[in-house]
């Protein structure tokens, strides 16, 4: 259970660990077991993070992503204490003498609607864990960072964080340490999330109400996540109040949300289902606009405790975004997953996750313009077994494996109309099958050195399909030297293969490690390596992921992704923890990225293999962390000093590859990205916050001439991605007003009022060139997506 | 199709705010350029052939002056015959190079080789006379998509079954839609043009809008696609941008690469008037 050990623990008791950790805590006598749950006394939810801590002993634990812990303790009476972030500390004697069962319910130290309590941005990595890259955020913090129209986002929040950025306003998904938007495993209750974007990035799919608990990984991964190169994004539920209704909820400008949660049986079942809406989109069409956009989505949960050692969680979410320029062109997009666990404890030693997941990524589109209704679905099913073995205090084991079976359904291509010219045709389908072991150990080898060292082992097969297209020599992109442009081969035959077949196989053992140093109790240096493998590929040739673009498996024209990422970092805890630096260089190396041939038509293509060619990538920087976690005012500085580089040479002597085969700048490579983020606390009803954000622009191209063809002004281009943006900035501010007389009431609510980019700066999100078609001069045209926005929400809950 | 969809995707930004900036942007290596297109109008009385070769110099992308490349030696040669056509600048400095007659190109089994000589190098380019379609139909439809000024015309072709077909459809003012055959080979099918206010056109009830099809092959269709992707370059969901190579080479010395293309092209031809809205 190594990984999952959460650091929002009180400064004061982590120093108390430190402290302790240095007597030897192998004082032979008979040891027993102390395990259980944490939960909050309030809702019944189990506490993630909770830390278990023998002061006198030296020895702790913390529960895991279900609430559970386990402990060995030797026998005798012991003191006990129970700490969590923004929960009162339980102080408790137990007499130990057999192996015990103990749940402990917290009490929170505040009860009013998302108070700030003070010491919640405490969510700093523990010095001593050997966990680093990892950032993590509460629900709490999120919605207290100041958002575009008012909406809390995810993603809006991780991007304040070192090592993360996005392409820009507007743009789907986001970059870990110059990664590719498609290389971070998102992960919702364990299922495996492809697209996280509502309205073209300004929305997250994930609705803050119903999150507890978020942790980035984004290097040191450890070896229970895999299919992915960058990050991990590991997002958990809440399971919803199992001992009285409750319901809260928001109105926003552009989107209201509702949450309502209670027990299905008291203590042992609870529900939750959240709901949220755009609504802009109505009063767009009342006025008479026939261009509309808009999202909803809806997460549900059922959990239900069998008994001491058995629970079971039943997951969903369904969402959907729409756009509609009339009738002429509509866009719908979405997720579904539904997901059912079952928590098993085979012992007070030996616990289990088992997951069944089904997720199915759903696109579609109706143009009516060109008389054809388009439809394409990535399903998966997905098995995991999950075990985490605490053998002892200084040797804990993480191991288990995970099926996933994918089967893509490209596109299905429909006349929208009896009189449509457009022959119904559908993309042959896909099938692949992706297994993976892994085993995980965390081990503390002296009082200083914890070292964590695993291993995965995954194993990809492209199945058998029909109308596979077979090219000579295997090669489904020609050089044409004459005319030095990459052009599509002609298949020299189509086979259809038997869907047990296998097309291609592809083994990868992945090693992790990471480990700890302390220098003394306020610091310490780490250091981790890990290599991942991807065996999904999103198709996208634009300079942000788009809702148009696929993915597509690795298979006998597609290699899969590898990276190896180095990483050493250094953190220490000032003025008792008051404040934190986190520090870290990494390096990582991308092999198999692929690129695509000038002139790629990437939608709706079949013949994809034929315009895609293989390069690498590579990325390598600074990250600096700095954070104030007490007081009045708390927040974060954050700085990092990055380059992300790919680069596709040609294949022989002959050809040029991309760029000439020379290393170019990725569409989002920020050298320099600072981000600040404060909350000040003025009283029980005022807490203001701001974020303020500088980065370099990202990498476009300048026109180096002009030609006329056809009598159109043509711009011309030179090596790619040599020029950039202006400088990105932009200043947000928000306050939250929490009226006094909720004080003792059952309605509870509060006010948020904010601005975003406060200043207004019109930060580029892109350079265009053209032709002034009425003067005939040549323009450079900049587009900027949001100016100031002012948002107002009312948030409320009984 | 491709681009049509980003452009769909950039009408979602009405909150987006677009304004002409001041930029300096970096001059290249001058390179010739060759703009030869040529069409063939197989369907007419008596039947016609229009084009010319324009040779010019590329130049930083905000000069208003594009140089002319005079006094160069162009001819087009009938491969299997041998026969060469010359062309000449008949205006001095303008570099526009003409022939008196192109009926020579209505031979669709013909292979044509273009030579241009240049300040001492020697561009060559070869291209055969590609198949089109004709235009059945245009109609006026109604559809707006970026604002009451949009003008909508449904054009209906029949396409050839059994042979991928690449389309370029002029709709005049410089405004082109290239279009191919995978989804509607051998149907009679039917799609929609928009002239939008950003276009300029300004066409009234009355106006007459001349509609050409071209028949085109793949490299020339991916080759326009890049064109018109560069001529609205750098937006927000455009590719990155890259120079188009043409069909037109430098062989002696192939650093000193030309830009441009070479094409014949059947073509089909149908006028429309716009009617009231």
């Amino acid at each position: 259970m190594i990984l999952k050990i959460e650091r929002k623990n009180k400064l004061s008791i982590n120093l108390m660990v430190f402290a302790v950790l240095n007597f030897s805590w192998s004082l032979a006598q008979e040891t027993y077991t102390l395990s259980g749950n944490v939960i909050d006394e309030l809702t019944g939810e189990t506490v993630l993070g909770a830390n278990i801590l023998l002061p006198d002993l030296s020895i702790g634990a913390v529960t895991n992503e279900y609430g559970f812990y386990s402990i060995t303790l030797p026998a005798g009476t012991h003191k006990l204490l129970i700490s969590f972030l923004g929960y009162q500390t339980i102080e408790q004697e137990i007499t130990i003498d057999k192996d015990t069962k103990l749940n402990f319910k917290m009490v929170e130290e505040s009860s009013q609607l998302d108070a700030v309590i003070i010491e919640q941005n405490i969510e700093k990595t523990s010095i001593r864990k050997p966990e680093m890259s990892v950032a993590k955020l509460s629900s709490k913090t999120i919605k207290n960072i100041p958002a575009v129209l008012g909406e809390p986002d995810v993603i809006r929040s991780i991007l304040l964080l070192p090592g993360v950025s996005n392409a820009g306003e507007g743009a789907s998904g986001f970059n870990v340490r110059g990664g590719g938007a498609d290389q971070n495993l998102i992960l919702l209750d364990e299922a495996i999330i492809f697209n996280t974007s509502h309205l073209f990035g300004f929305f997250s799919v994930f609705n803050t109400d119903a999150i507890k608990d978020l942790k980035l990984y984004k290097g040191g991964i450890p070896a229970r996540y895999g299919g992915r190169l960058s990050s991990v994004l590991d997002i958990y539920q809440r399971e919803g109040n199992n001992k009285e209704f409750k319901m809260n909820g928001g109105i926003g400008l552009i989107s209201s949300k509702l949450l309502l949660e209670g027990p299905i049986k008291k203590d042992r079942g609870s529900f939750l289902v959240a709901g949220r809406s755009s609504y802009a989109h109505l009063f767009l069409q009342a006025a008479g606009e026939e261009n509309t956009a808009s999202f909803y989505d809806l997460n549900t949960k059922l959990s239900y405790r069998l008994n001491e050692n058995n629970s079971l969680y039943l997951s969903g979410y369904f969402g959907r975004d729409n756009f509609q320029l009339g009738d002429s062109f509509v866009n719908e997009y979405g997720n579904t997953v539904a997901n059912l666990r079952w928590n098993h404890l085979f012992s007070d030693k030996l616990f289990s996750n088992l997951s069944l997941i089904y997720s199915d990524y759903y696109y579609g589109l109706n143009l009516a313009v060109r008389s054809f209704e388009w439809e394409s679905h990535i399903i998966n099913f997905n098995l995991k077994y999950d075990f985490k073995h605490y053998l002892s205090n200084n040797f804990k084991l993480d191991y288990g494996i995970n099926n996933i079976y994918y089967h893509f359904k490209p596109g299905e291509i429909r006349p929208d109309s009896e009189d449509s010219g457009i022959n119904p045709e559908e993309f042959t389908n896909q099938y692949a099958n992706e297994f993976a072991a892994y085993i995980d150990a965390e081990h503390r080898l002296t009082d200083k050195l914890t070292v964590r060292y695993g291993l995965r082992w995954s194993h990809f097969t492209r199945l058998g399909q029909d109308e596979f297209r077979v090219y000579d020599n295997n090669n489904p992109v020609l050089f044409n030297e004459e005319f030095q442009i990459y052009e599509g081969a002609e298949p020299i035959r189509v086979d259809s293969f038997d869907r047990s077949e296998s097309l291609a196989d592809f083994n990868n053992f992945e090693p992790r490690v990471s480990l700890s140093y302390l220098l003394n109790d306020n610091t310490s240096v780490k250091a981790s390596y890990n290599r991942m493998t991807q065996y999904l590929h999103l198709l996208s040739n634009t300079n942000s992921p788009t809702p148009l673009d696929v993915w597509t498996p690795s298979g006998p024209y597609i290699e899969p992704q590898l990276l190896d990422q180095y990483a050493i970092g250094f953190f220490k805890d000032f003025k008792d923890g008051d404040y934190t630096l986190e520090t870290e260089v990494f390096y990582k190396d991308i092999q198999n990225r692929i690129d695509y041939i000038d002139g790629a038509d990437l939608i709706a293509n079949e013949e994809i293999e034929q315009v895609i060619l293989n390069g690498e990538a590579r990325a390598y920087g600074l990250e600096v962390l700095f954070r104030k976690n007490r007081g009045k005012f708390t927040g974060w500085l954050s700085y990092t000093l990055s380059k992300s580089e790919q680069r596709t040479p040609g294949r022989n002597a002959n050809e040029p590859g991309i760029n000439n085969g020379e290393w170019y700048n990725s569409l989002w490579d920020r050298p320099h990205d600072i981000a600040v983020n404060g909350t000040y606390e003025l009283n029980d009803r005022w807490t203001f916050n701001g974020n303020f954000i500088y980065q370099t622009g990202i990498p476009t191209n300048l026109p180096i001439g002009q030609v006329q063809q056809l009598g159109l002004t043509v711009p011309i281009y030179g090596n790619r991605n040599e020029s950039r943006l202006t400088d990105y900035h932009r200043l947000d501010l928000s306050a939250t007003y929490t009226p006094r007389k909720n004080k003792d009431r059952r309605w509870q609510s509060e006010w948020v009022f904010g601005f975003y980019n406060i200043y207004n700066r019109m930060n580029a999100a892109s350079f265009s060139f053209e032709e002034n078609r009425a003067t005939g001069q040549n323009e450079a045209i900049r587009t900027s997506i949001f100016g100031i926005v002012p948002a107002i929400s009312y948030n409320f809950k009984f | 199709m491709k681009k049509l969809l980003y452009i769909i995707l950039m009408g979602f930004f009405i909150i987006a705010c677009e304004d002409v900036i001041e930029l300096e942007t970096p001059t290249g290596e001058t390179r010739i350029n060759i703009d030869a297109h040529f069409r063939v109008f197989t369907q007419e009385e008596p039947i016609r052939a229009t084009g010319r070769v324009v040779l010019t110099e590329t130049v930083n992308f905000f000069d208003d002056n594009i140089p002319a490349v005079s006094n160069a030696t162009v001819t087009i040669t009938e491969r299997e015959s041998g026969t060469i056509y010359p062309f000449v600048e008949a205006t001095p400095g303008t570099g526009i190079y003409e022939s008196t007659d192109l009926l020579f190109l209505n031979d669709f089994d013909a292979m044509f080789d273009l030579h241009v000589e240049a300040d001492g190098e020697v561009y060559s380019a070869s291209a055969q006379p590609i198949r089109s379609a004709p235009i059945l139909e245009i109609q006026q439809g109604d559809l707006e998509i970026f604002g009451e000024e949009d003008l909508e015309l449904i054009v209906t072709i029949s396409d050839t079954a059994g042979i991928e077909n690449y389309y370029l459809f002029d709709f005049g003012f410089n405004l082109y839609q290239p279009l191919d055959d995978q989804f509607f080979d051998g149907n009679e099918f039917e799609f929609s043009f928009l002239y939008t206010e950003d276009d300029e056109v300004n066409l009234q009830p009355g106006d007459v809008v001349t509609v050409i099809n071209d028949g085109v092959d793949e490299q020339f269709f991916t080759y326009m696609e890049l064109l018109l992707e560069q001529t609205d370059s750098g937006g927000f969901f455009s590719s990155p941008p890259t120079t188009a190579r043409g069909n037109v080479i430098n062989q002696a010395n192939p650093d000193a690469y030309p830009l441009g293309y070479f094409r014949i092209s059947e073509a089909f031809t149908l006028n429309y008037t716009v009617q009231e809205d």
